[in-house]
């Protein structure tokens, strides 16, 4: 579509739920990602292009970001016990949730699976093929009519941010998110990291606390206390929980 | 197996080692000189109620601690939590699942990783069990013989009234179409005011009532139950005529949705598609049904388990101490220093049998 690689992502129906709410979950969920998506763009926040949505059959087209899930990229990273390549993306990762929440939102399913590294290559190649669209004329890409498409595609070319750093981890799978400023929800958000990180990697304190650190960086130090505040409250709310609370 | 099994249960309502003791002789005709091990576990509560409320499982671990003593056995410790899982796969068969541990105190879901079992999701505030059977006395649904059968038994009702309607509803429909096309009177002049017609029109059956909207909230891989119960408490209030298993059907719905898609997500994260549901909510035929679609797309299949094994069982902290002592003699604790706790994670369990 348009020349770029896209990605359709399609809710299927789950069978094991009740139709009708089978049918308001995948409506409510397809328009609330296409939404956050549409904000992160204006915010100028690095996710796949938004480029079409359709309601009808709950599919969302994107732009592909080719490249690898953080996951996948701290687990290389700790095979080579490169702990500060682990400590960089988790520092990152604290970034991009620290302005996600600036720009009003919550993710909602903040885990390594749902942060894409881009390949240098590719998103080099990406930049450069626009790039020489962009000098080429934009007659091309208009010609097909899609105003809404070349909308998203200018959103996606590299922000100021993406100056400094030159390959942005990008985040993705925004169907959780919704639209809120407030310290419960973002404490929420900031545990479900937490419980991922547990999960899935060895050292998990200590890249909890980097992202914290980040994070503090972009939100500054009231808010932050805030959330860090809350969040004691939400780990507390679950069951026999400890009382450690990173970056503190 | 009934050796320890037997033990074990009577551990959960006797605390004092004589009785313990008379009761070996006069039941199982078990000398105390066969026992091999003495188990101890937390959460496992005397249904007593009791000014402090530790004070059942620390009464049980006093008793643990002398019949240890007394006898000379190794104390092992067993995780209330690890057990219901270790016994769901010693009965099912299934090596590597994703579990689902529902209770009345619990709702987790877990998956073997790097030695031990990992929470994946949990709820960040009530158990499951524990919103089903507060709602059931806020709707004054009967206790008897559990708060959380009855919900089942009238949700079951609920979707058999839909089933019912719906298939009232194809049927008018199917019976229409096939009048329609074979009518040779355009569709149009049949509605029209012809008397003589009017025989075989019948009004349509009612459609099935619309599932009510009670709050479905996923983070992550966690849930929250709390706002399901108190919306569903206050659409009881604000409209006391709605028929209870209308509720019921939409909080059982919403609720196993929840717990289904949560541990989709966790099978799809560690790449397992084998389910385990375990714990006293573990018994609702409509949370295996919805986990055994689920499992069937993945290509899995999935364990649910009778009541006599899914629920609080003396049998499963019996078989977790066998393989724990058995595959780490070092576990045993010393008596004299051992002591039991209530905030025991599933996850710091050292699996050393696996």
């Amino acid at each position: 579509m348009w020349g770029k690689e896209i990605v359709a992502k399609e809710r299927f129906p789950k069978r094991y739920r009740h139709p009708e709410l089978d049918v308001t979950l995948r409506k409510h969920r397809t328009r609330g990602e296409a939404r956050a998506l549409a904000k992160c763009m204006e915010a100028g926040i690095p996710v796949p292009a938004l480029l079409h949505c359709d309601l009808n059959t709950m599919t969302l087209y994107m732009r592909h970001i080719r490249g690898h899930t953080a996951k996948h990229v701290i687990s290389g990273c700790e095979e080579r016990e490169d702990t500060e390549g682990v400590m960089g993306i988790c520092r990152e990762m604290g970034t991009l949730i620290g302005r996600l929440h600036k720009s009003g939102l919550v993710h909602g399913d903040l885990t390594t699976s749902n942060f894409v590294k881009p390949s240098p290559e590719h998103y080099y190649a990406h930049t450069e093929t626009e790039r020489e669209r962009e000098t080429e004329g934009e007659g091309e890409t208009e010609g097909e009519g899609e105003t809404e498409g070349d909308v998203a595609m200018d959103a996606d070319t590299p922000s100021p941010t993406a100056d400094t750093h030159p390959c942005p981890l990008h985040v993705i799978d925004l169907g959780l998110a919704s639209v809120s400023s407030q310290a419960e929800e973002r404490a929420v958000d900031m545990y479900v990291l937490e419980r991922a990180l547990i999960a899935t990697h060895k050292d998990s304190e200590s890249m909890m606390d980097a992202c914290v650190c980040a994070y503090r960086q972009v939100m500054g130090d009231k808010i932050t206390d805030e959330v860090l505040k809350r969040y004691e409250k939400v780990r507390g709310r679950g069951r026999k929980k400890g009382e450690k609370v990173p970056g503190q | 197996m009934s050796f320890f099994s037997f033990f074990c249960t009577l551990f959960k309502s006797v605390t004092h080692v004589q009785v313990v003791n008379g009761a070996l002789h006069l039941f199982g005709g078990y000398k105390h000189q066969r026992m091999h091990l003495v188990l101890t576990t937390n959460q496992e509560g005397v249904p007593v109620w009791t000014q402090e409320p530790d004070m059942p499982i620390k009464s049980c671990a006093l008793a643990a601690r002398a019949l240890a003593l007394l006898w000379g056995v190794p104390l092992v410790p067993v995780n209330h939590c690890v057990a219901h899982i270790e016994m769901g796969r010693l009965k099912t068969g299934i090596s590597d699942p994703v579990v689902l541990y529902v209770s009345g105190g619990n709702t987790q879901v877990i998956a073997f990783a790097r030695g031990s079992y990992r929470i994946f999701g949990e709820t960040i505030d009530i158990a499951v069990g524990n919103c089903l059977d507060r709602f059931a006395r806020v709707a004054s649904i009967s206790n008897d013989p559990a708060p959380g059968y009855n919900i089942e038994l009238l949700a079951r009702e609920a979707r058999a009234q839909d089933k019912a309607a719906n298939d009232a509803c194809a049927a008018y429909e199917a019976a229409r179409h096939s009048e329609l096309m074979e009518s040779p009177v355009p569709p149009e002049k049949k509605h029209g005011p012809v008397e003589g017609e009017g025989e075989r029109e019948t009004s349509p059956p009612a459609p099935a009532a619309p599932l009510i909207t009670l709050p479905y909230v996923v983070k992550g891989m966690d849930i929250s139950l709390a706002g399901i119960m108190s919306s569903a408490a206050a659409h009881l209030k604000a409209n006391p005529d709605t028929p209870k298993e209308r509720l019921c059907l939409a909080l059982e719905e919403t609720l196993f949705a929840m717990l289904a898609e949560v541990a989709e997500r966790a099978a799809a994260h560690v790449g397992a598609s084998d389910f385990l549901i375990v714990g006293g909510v573990g018994c609702n035929k409509r949370l295996q049904e919805m986990l055994g679609i689920m499992a069937a797309e993945r290509h899995g299949r999935v364990g649910g388990m009778n009541n006599l094994f899914a629920v609080d069982n003396g049998a499963m902290i019996a078989w977790t101490g066998v393989l724990m002592y058995q595959s780490n003699k070092q576990c045993a604790l010393d008596p004299r220093e051992a002591d039991i706790t209530q905030r025991f994670r599933t996850d710091e369990v050292d699996v050393t049998w696996r």
